[in-house]
């Protein structure tokens, strides 16, 4: 899962990129006068899009495995299955036998099932749904981060205009008022 | 005013500081009601797709094992869930979807209405008034003093109305790429508003 914050913040810049909106910090006035240059963040500069690629990265990890995955079925050699039993006695008093022979070291097989062609390609199939599963994981993961972020954007550019909107009407108030007072105390 | 800038620096970092520069154009999106059910519409969907096709491949591979009829069965079960909240997320998004794109179209219609008449009356009304204050033919009495605040307060309306109208301009401008463009004439287009 992508949940990390800086994964976030990484899908969120390349989300700027995308609107075009740049985001940018205008230069300041230092304390000696000079003023610095302003950044330009950008978020199409090459660090911005670096990070975003490593996030994915997250993502592609996870898709890649599971595409090998699917690849990996069809690659097996045919199993085949293992008859006779080792070791078996054939010249003591256990010959032939067994349920005798005291030697506990003696293979046992555990069956292993063959794999039918069929069988592979469900398998292949199955990883490969895996993958895609995982890759439309990431499309949605992207585009929550892009849509949170637009908004949280939004939000704050229209919180600050009507806060400039609201600074004009109390100015007008003010001026009012003391227009109100001039008019009302001629002389004061 | 914090408050969204906090939220904005959750996102963005500390470059959530910076002031912001213009917005983007919300005049134009790329969604369309009637192809809000093609393919790949929303990003949710498509998952709950993959989702689905996941189900498939299990059941097609408990086949393939020659699992119980009983284990198999449990595996097309599955498949049904996921395709049945599949369907289910598909319609939901598709009504969220146009009635988004509904209270958009209004929301654009209400600022440029804003915008274009009433502001635009409001200024020419305050600006009327200053005149004939400047020429000695007008006081500061209560009409007078009425013009700038109407001229403000439609303003603020427009500002409103834009700010409803960016809701689905965010969610349009999340579209992933591969979404299908819309017909020519209604692409994004560079200017700022």
């Amino acid at each position: 899962m992508l949940s990390g914050r800086a994964t976030s913040r990484n899908l969120a810049g390349e989300t700027l990129a995308r609107a075009g909106v740049r985001v940018v910090r205008i230069g300041r006035a230092d304390g000696r006068g000079r003023r610095r240059a302003g950044v330009a963040v950008a978020d199409r500069s090459a660090a911005a899009r670096h990070r975003a690629l490593a996030a994915d990265g997250v993502y592609d990890a996870a898709i890649a495995a599971a595409r090998d995955l699917a690849v990996a079925p069809a690659q097996l050699p045919e199993a085949t299955r293992q008859i006779g039993i080792t070791p078996l006695p054939i010249e003591d008093a256990d010959a032939l036998s067994f349920g005798r022979d005291a030697n506990p070291v003696r293979r046992i097989g555990v069956p292993r099932e063959l794999a039918s062609p069929e069988q592979r390609e469900a398998l292949a199939e199955r990883y490969a749904r895996e993958a895609d599963r995982a890759a439309a994981q990431k499309t949605a993961t992207s585009v929550d981060v892009t849509r949170e972020t637009a908004l949280a954007w939004l939000e704050c550019y229209y919180v600050e205009q009507m806060t400039r909107i609201a600074g004009e009407e109390l100015k007008a108030a003010q001026d009012e008022l003391e227009g109100a007072e001039s008019m009302y105390w001629p002389d004061g | 005013m914090r408050a969204a800038r906090i939220a904005l620096k959750r996102w963005v970092g500390d470059v959530g500081d910076a002031p912001l520069a213009a917005p983007p154009n919300i005049d134009r999106i790329r969604l369309r009601s009637a192809a809000l059910e093609g393919p790949r519409t929303a990003s949710e969907v498509a998952l709950l797709e993959r989702q689905e096709d996941l189900a498939a491949s299990d059941v097609r591979l408990a086949q393939a094992n020659r699992q119980s009829e009983r284990e198999i069965a449990l595996m097309r079960a599955r498949r049904g869930e996921a395709r049945a909240a599949r369907d289910e997320k598909l319609r939901a998004k598709v009504a969220e979807t146009r009635i988004m794109i509904d209270e958009w179209q209004h929301a654009r219609d209400r600022r440029d209405r804003y915008a274009n008449e009433l502001v635009r009356l409001a200024r020419e009304r305050t600006l009327a008034t200053l005149v004939a204050y400047r020429g000695g033919k007008a006081s500061l009495h209560r009409r007078a003093r009425r013009s700038p605040r109407r001229e403000r307060s439609a303003s603020a309306e427009c500002r409103d109305g834009a700010r409803s109208c960016a809701d689905m301009g965010a969610l349009d401008f999340a579209l992933p790429e591969t979404l299908p463009t819309a017909p020519s004439g209604s692409s994004r287009q560079e200017s700022v508003r």
